[in-house]
């Protein structure tokens, strides 16, 4: 039986056991943000200051914060901010990414050169103070946090897609697709995309977890995302404080982290394989 | 009759697959003696490569010897404890690849990689050295102490075929074995290497065993030929029968098949019909049977190996009869 | 009336030197000259380095020349937009069949996609229509290359090759890394599809046995040169540079009664960086004189439709 593209790299990532536990991991984890407002028992924001630091218990699964707010209820709504953010700003770099990559591997010398010293000239800039001073111009929030990643992360993969295009375009097929009459942009889209984004799918999947990471640390600081909307750093930030009263705080936000982080490297690594053709259908 | 230096007798070797086992060889059998060039012959997936490695041993990881024994001047092989299979490889056996790359090591020199293959020998090191250079100008170098300078990389893909063969002979094996040692070469370079191995063979005490997909070469370099279908010896003869008398109907296609063959031009060029048989799961009967033009009810049994002279035989039903 | 005409083509690419050192340039190949006719198969042999597969990537236009005309079709052909224009009526078949299918198309898109570039439909029967022409059954048209035999994906290269109904094939060791039984299946198609579509092959080869076959005059090539043009048939018989003669007595014999006793030719094609002065066989050539090595042979008609590059060669085949 021979199944369509599609649903044949379904069907190959379900089969490979790393892959399936990547896809519940995340799948869980975007249906906890979707959802947010009918899974969380609380208002994240809502204090109460008499249930300040409880442990866990029937009312609260798993206790309250220094201000008497839901946990559970914070890390749900957390994971929305999560991937927002890691979502859009790896999703945006990884378009333009795959773009300037592919015109630097694919088009003409003086272009390549060109790009690759813009890379060069991002990627020397200290990542800390670049962010710091973007942050400082525009001033801190969710739009800036989205910017400062893409800005950081485009040199990277635009580098990977032009290593993989270079040594591709002189590949038979390619060859071969200019001797039809193939055009630039069908080359670029239907040949080299497709042999090139195994590579990068995978640095993709492991980057959102930093993303996530970064949103925390910058959260921490002051410059991420703003209290009181609940965002895994800043309840992980509130946990080190309150560590010597209680850990529930930081294991509660440091375990989402962790089980993302494996989510979507081990859903990256299962794509990778699963969109090849040459890892999932066998010689009849 | 001379004792055979080397004797393969009744030899089955499985692969283990992820799509289950194949019979590699199946009751493959052959004999080599002091000063004789033996050819192996066939096409892709006939076994002659594995049947080449199982000479020095050297079977890949998923390969298993189920039965038959490779015996070296009487003793056999396969049973030897690793130790003594090294040392017979490199010093009593020597091998020569399609690619003589994948014999040097890229960083370092010619000249020290001739000395380090002689590891083995108790002589100080200025006699390995003036021997690395006699055996380049043996095979042919045209200046053996620059050649020892060089890298790998340096030398073009005819050159670094002569270090390799260089390197086979300098330990003095009693066998040596060319897996497609001309194949990656031009038509030019090819005919140079032929003659070299053919002029070796003269000063040479060993046999010398030529695996090649190629007749061209068996007709120019070997005494004595085995041709292999799907794991198994179809046809040994000596090269001037295979040639001129061949028994098997599958010699007698794939000769058929060689456009070298042919005085004059042909607008079409005869072909064998139909695809090898699953070695997955390998026919009772003559493996040959489904593509072959003389093929009867009596063919769906297994084939007796007929002999049809002192230095020929045919494993096929219809060999029996008139040529 | 040619369907290909070459004229004096020439490629030079520009070595990188260092800072202070002149721009150094590197001769692919020069003053190649010949024509073809419709109908007609040409075969280009010659050993690695000759220059045989950029020549013929050159004549489609895609590897940009330095120097000379080619007309196909009575057309002159030098801008993109022309071999742009050319590309529905000229195609490729590849030395590595397999690697020359993009891998995560299906044989079935890979077929359409000719058709689908140049504006014409593509409907499934049409595809199933070309894998039925090149002896393969519908089905393999979900395909992957990679689930493919070597002998299958020459016949999708030669079902791809042909879908657009082109004039002109160009074909590049068409059997190199098949076995002989095999080999001749792809060679009895690529000719009964001929004379069926009435097609021009450019064949490419080291195999002369294989090329002595199939093509109706041969064309040798040596380090970026052609050195001799003639029928195929009189070229074998009766070869007239000492190249060729010396290429054409290398070759192995399948039969041991002629075995070849001495060698035809010594020592190696040299690297493109040594090439030498005047001609370019000089070094290996058994009958060099002093004019060799300071005047370049022209290509010279010696007998009628026989070119040969050599100060000596004669029209028996004798060298004076």
């Amino acid at each position: 039986m021979r199944w369509p593209a599609n649903t044949r790299a379904l069907r190959a990532l379900i089969r490979d056991p790393m892959g399936l536990m990547g896809l519940v991991l995340v799948t869980l984890f975007i249906l906890m943000a979707v959802a947010a407002p009918i899974l969380a028992p609380y208002d994240p924001l809502a204090l109460d200051v008499r249930a300040k630091l409880q442990s866990p218990s029937l009312a609260h699964w798993l206790g309250t914060d220094q201000l008497g707010r839901d946990t559970l209820s914070r890390i749900i709504y957390g994971a929305r901010t999560a991937l927002t953010i890691a979502l859009t700003a790896i999703g945006l770099a990884g378009s333009i990414g795959i773009l300037l990559g592919l015109i630097a591997g694919y088009g003409p010398r003086w272009l390549d050169a060109a790009l690759v010293l813009i890379f060069d000239a991002l990627n020397s800039l200290p990542m800390m103070m670049f962010a710091l001073a973007i942050i400082t111009v525009l001033g801190p929030g969710t739009g800036t946090l989205i910017l400062v990643v893409v800005l950081v992360s485009i040199p990277g993969y635009a580098r990977l897609i032009r290593a993989q295009t270079l040594t591709l375009r002189s590949a038979d097929f390619i060859v071969a697709e200019q001797a039809i009459g193939a055009s630039t942009p069908r080359i670029l889209l239907m040949h080299l995309l497709p042999n090139v984004f195994g590579p990068l799918c995978i640095v993709l999947s492991m980057d959102i977890p930093v993303v996530i990471m970064l949103e925390a640390g910058l959260s921490y600081l002051n410059l991420g995302v703003k209290p009181p909307t609940p965002s895994w750093g800043n309840i992980l930030y509130d946990g080190y404080t309150a560590i010597r009263t209680s850990s529930t705080l930081v294991i509660a936000a440091g375990a989402p982290l962790v089980l993302a982080t494996l989510g979507f490297t081990f859903l990256g690594e299962g794509l990778r394989d699963a969109l090849d053709p040459r890892f999932t259908t066998a010689r009849p | 009759m001379t004792e055979p230096l080397l004797e393969i007798d009744a030899l089955n070797v499985t692969y283990h697959t992820d799509q289950g086992k194949l019979s590699a060889l199946r009751g493959a059998s052959l004999i080599a003696r002091a000063g004789e060039v033996i050819g192996i012959v066939g096409e892709s997936g006939c076994g002659k490569s594995t049947l080449a490695a199982s000479v020095i041993n050297l079977l890949p990881q998923a390969a298993e010897v189920t039965s038959g024994a490779v015996r070296y001047k009487g003793a056999d092989i396969l049973t030897l404890p690793p130790e003594a299979q090294r040392a017979l490889r490199g010093q009593d056996i020597a091998m020569i690849f399609q690619d003589p790359m994948t014999a040097f090591n890229p960083v370092l020199t010619i000249g020290a990689q001739l000395i380090d293959f002689q590891h083995a020998a108790q002589i100080p090191r200025a006699e390995k050295l003036a021997r690395a250079r006699a055996l380049l100008s043996r095979v042919g170098m045209p200046d053996p102490d620059l050649t020892l300078r060089r890298y790998p990389h340096q030398l073009s893909g005819g050159m670094r075929q002569r270090v390799a063969i260089a390197a086979a002979l300098l330990m003095n094996p009693t066998i040596l074995v060319a897996d497609e040692p001309t194949t990656a070469l031009d038509v030019t370079m090819e005919a140079q290497i032929i003659h070299l191995l053919r002029d070796l063979r003269r000063d040479y005490q060993g046999a010398i065993l030529v695996i090649t997909h190629h007749l061209g070469v068996v007709a120019e370099l070997c005494d004595r030929v085995y041709v292999m279908y799907a794991g198994e010896v179809v046809e040994e003869a000596r090269v001037d029968d295979l040639f001129h008398a061949p028994r098997h109907p599958y010699t007698r296609a794939l000769i058929a098949c060689d456009p070298g063959h042919f005085e004059q031009a042909t607008p079409i060029l005869p072909t064998i019909q139909g695809r090898l048989p699953d070695l997955r799961n390998p026919p009772t009967g003559c493996s040959f049977a489904p593509r072959c033009p003389l093929a009867e009810a009596i063919c769906a049994t297994p084939p007796p190996r007929v002999p049809i002279s002192l230095t020929q035989s045919a494993l096929c039903h219809k060999a029996g009869g008139q040529p | 009336m040619t369907l290909l005409s070459v004229q004096n083509l020439a490629l030079d690419l520009p070595l990188r030197g260092g800072l202070l050192s002149a721009k150094r340039t590197l001769q692919i190949f020069a003053d190649v000259s010949f024509t073809l006719n419709p109908g007609e198969t040409l075969g280009l042999v010659g050993e690695s380095g000759s220059g045989k597969t950029t020549l013929a990537r050159a004549l489609l236009g895609l590897t940009p020349t330095t120097y000379g005309t080619i007309h196909f079709d009575q057309t002159k052909r030098s801008t993109k937009a022309d071999f742009a224009a050319m590309r529905a009526t000229t195609a490729m078949m590849f030395q590595d069949a397999i690697a020359s299918l993009s891998p995560r198309m299906t044989i079935g898109a890979l077929l359409a996609e000719p058709l689908t570039i140049h504006g014409h439909p593509a409907p499934k029967t049409k595809i199933a229509d070309m894998l039925a022409l090149v002896g393969l059954p519908a089905d393999f048209a979900t395909r992957y290359p990679h689930e493919l035999s070597g002998g299958q994906a020459r016949r999708v290269g030669v079902a791809r090759a042909l879908v657009l109904n082109p004039k002109l094939v160009i074909a590049d060791e068409p059997t190199a890394g098949l076995d002989v039984s095999v080999q001749g299946e792809i060679l009895n198609l690529m000719t009964d599809l001929k004379t069926r579509l009435n097609l021009s092959y450019l064949i490419i080869s080291h195999n002369l046995a294989m090329v002595r076959h199939v093509s109706d005059r041969i064309a040798v090539m040596y380090l970026g040169r052609l050195v001799e043009i003639g029928p195929t048939r009189e070229t074998f018989a009766r070869p007239l540079h000492p190249y060729s003669q010396s290429l054409i007595a290398s070759e192995p014999l399948p039969d041991p009664r002629k075995r070849r006793q001495d060698l035809a030719i010594k020592g190696e094609i040299p690297s493109l960086l040594n090439r030498p002065k005047a001609c370019v066989f000089q070094g290996r050539c058994p009958h060099v004189q002093p004019i060799c090595r300071t005047d370049p042979p022209t290509l010279r008609e010696i007998s009628p439709a026989r070119f040969v590059r050599c100060h000596f060669a004669q029209p028996t085949g004798a060298l004076t």
